[in-house]
């Protein structure tokens, strides 16, 4: 993926995480494709860029809510930086493992998040972490399950011809 | 050689990560700077047109939902409306067979008040008519939203003195809607009252008041306002119940003449009001002397 593709990549997940995730928000719950975005990212990457790219996104959506300034950028970062290490360490061929980090990441990232948050307020971080990120981490999972399913489909139903065709073109 | 590379590329990793990490910490003590919002304007500028999309979308979503509701619901009241008319009809019927006299349409006749006296709210209006019919004495005045008071004294066939429900000589007999019990409503100076409601009977707070009729100079069933408190002491002979009434007397700028009382109900309202005549050129000019909104202070 070029520069300007992942910059492209990362505006669109905002804006879709901004506008249409809201539309299937079940019970307020709503996916976090900006954590489905970096993990893919960083399994690709690598922990190094995993961890830029985190920064990066973390850092865009700190600036929606300047408050926050530094709190998406730090968990983003090391969530990158860790996914793109686990990436090298496991083999990544298992849809299982691959959903199961989604969760993972979507739990460690708004751990990170809530404990700058609430500076450490341990009862509201317990319950926003039971009542929201738990949820949110599960449906990002389901999310993602889905989205990879539709890409797993449309694959096997373009690619081959498309080999097919490259292949006659070059004989 | 390739050992040392790729031992060379974790450190790297983690500096890249802990350089992430340090400016993180640090942009969180950072107070909202000038730069910060400047950023996040910038972002907000690439954001507010999704969202304004975004929200455009919802709001055709719920107009086209909303729409479905109120076309159903038109659709649902425009077969009451006929069954309304259907019953009517019965009903005008069986009266007429039964020997009633035949049911006359009401009339109104549009005036517009020129004067008022004011005591501590206004008392007295001072009409002009635009109907075709002659105003007369005790004939009743309303406006869009209930009486307003009666006809005191024609100066002229077109102008008229008013005695608004809030002078303190008013009297008016009303009923409750629910139960049809009786009184007279009376302005004390500040409120309402519906004297003359024995004890015992039905009144709550929230019951609609309408004219019963029953004085013989306004015709029953002109809304007249609700209650609002009833206090009942064994001790006393009547109730006290206080009223709202839904007419503000200090912004009466269009009344209505009942010059004929009868059902109001028609197939349009233009077929009940008296519309031949047009207001004359200087009662629709705000601006002409002792016109429109006049007022005049009284010394009660």
């Amino acid at each position: 993926m070029t520069g300007l593709r992942l910059v492209v990549a990362v505006f669109l997940t905002l804006v879709v995480q901004l506008s249409l995730v809201r539309r299937v928000a079940i019970f307020g719950v709503q996916p976090d494709l900006a954590i489905l975005l970096l993990v893919l990212l960083a399994g690709r990457r690598g922990p190094g860029s995993g961890a830029l790219l985190g920064f990066a996104i973390g850092l865009l959506q700190d600036l929606l809510v300047p408050e926050t300034l530094g709190m998406n950028a730090l968990a983003k970062s090391v969530v990158g930086w860790a996914m793109g290490k686990l990436s090298r360490q496991l083999a990544m061929d298992s849809v299982v493992l691959y959903l199961s980090l989604v969760v993972i990441a979507v739990l460690a990232h708004d751990l990170i998040y809530l404990v700058c948050l609430t500076r450490l307020d341990v009862g509201r971080l317990v319950m926003v972490y039971l009542t929201n990120s738990l949820p949110s981490a599960l449906y990002t999972g389901l999310f993602a399950a889905v989205i990879g399913g539709i890409a797993i489909v449309l694959q096997q139903s373009i690619l081959p011809r498309g080999g097919e065709r490259g292949m006659l073109g070059r004989g | 050689m390739a050992e040392r590379a790729e031992g060379l590329s974790r450190v790297g990793d983690k500096l890249v990560l802990a350089a992430c990490v340090v400016v993180s910490i640090w942009m969180m003590t950072w107070e909202e700077s000038a730069r910060v919002r400047r950023g996040a304007a910038w972002l907000h500028a690439l954001v507010t047109p999704i969202e304004w999309v975004d929200r455009l979308v919802d709001d055709m979503i719920s107009l086209k939902r909303d729409n479905e509701q109120l076309r159903a619901q038109l659709a649902a009241l425009r077969l009451d409306l006929q069954q309304v008319g259907y019953e009517r009809q019965r009903l005008e019927e069986l009266q007429r067979r039964a020997g009633f006299h035949e049911l006359n349409r009401g009339r109104l006749a549009p005036a517009e008040v020129i004067q008022l006296v004011v005591s501590r709210i206004p008392v007295q209006a001072k009409i002009r008519s635009f109907g075709e019919d002659t105003l007369r004495v005790w004939q009743p005045v309303v406006s869009e939203r209930g009486l307003v008071g009666r006809v005191r004294q024609v100066l002229d066939p077109r102008l008229a003195l008013v005695q608004l429900l809030t002078e303190e000589d008013s009297r008016i007999s009303v009923e409750v809607v629910r139960t049809g019990v009786t009184g007279l409503l009376r302005y004390d100076g500040r409120r309402f009252f519906v004297d003359h409601v024995p004890q015992g009977e039905s009144v709550m707070v929230g019951d609609e008041m309408f004219t019963s009729g029953l004085g013989g100079t306004v015709p029953r069933g002109i809304p007249v306002g609700s209650v609002v408190a009833v206090r009942s002491s064994p001790s006393e002979l009547f109730q006290a119940v206080e009223l709202e009434s839904p007419v503000d007397f200090s912004a009466l700028r269009r009344v209505y003449v009942i010059t004929r009382p009868g059902p109001w109900y028609a197939r349009n309202f233009e077929a009940v009001v008296d519309t031949q005549a047009t207001p004359p050129a200087d009662a629709a000019d705000p601006r002409a002397p002792g016109s429109n909104g006049a007022r005049e202070e009284s010394g009660r």
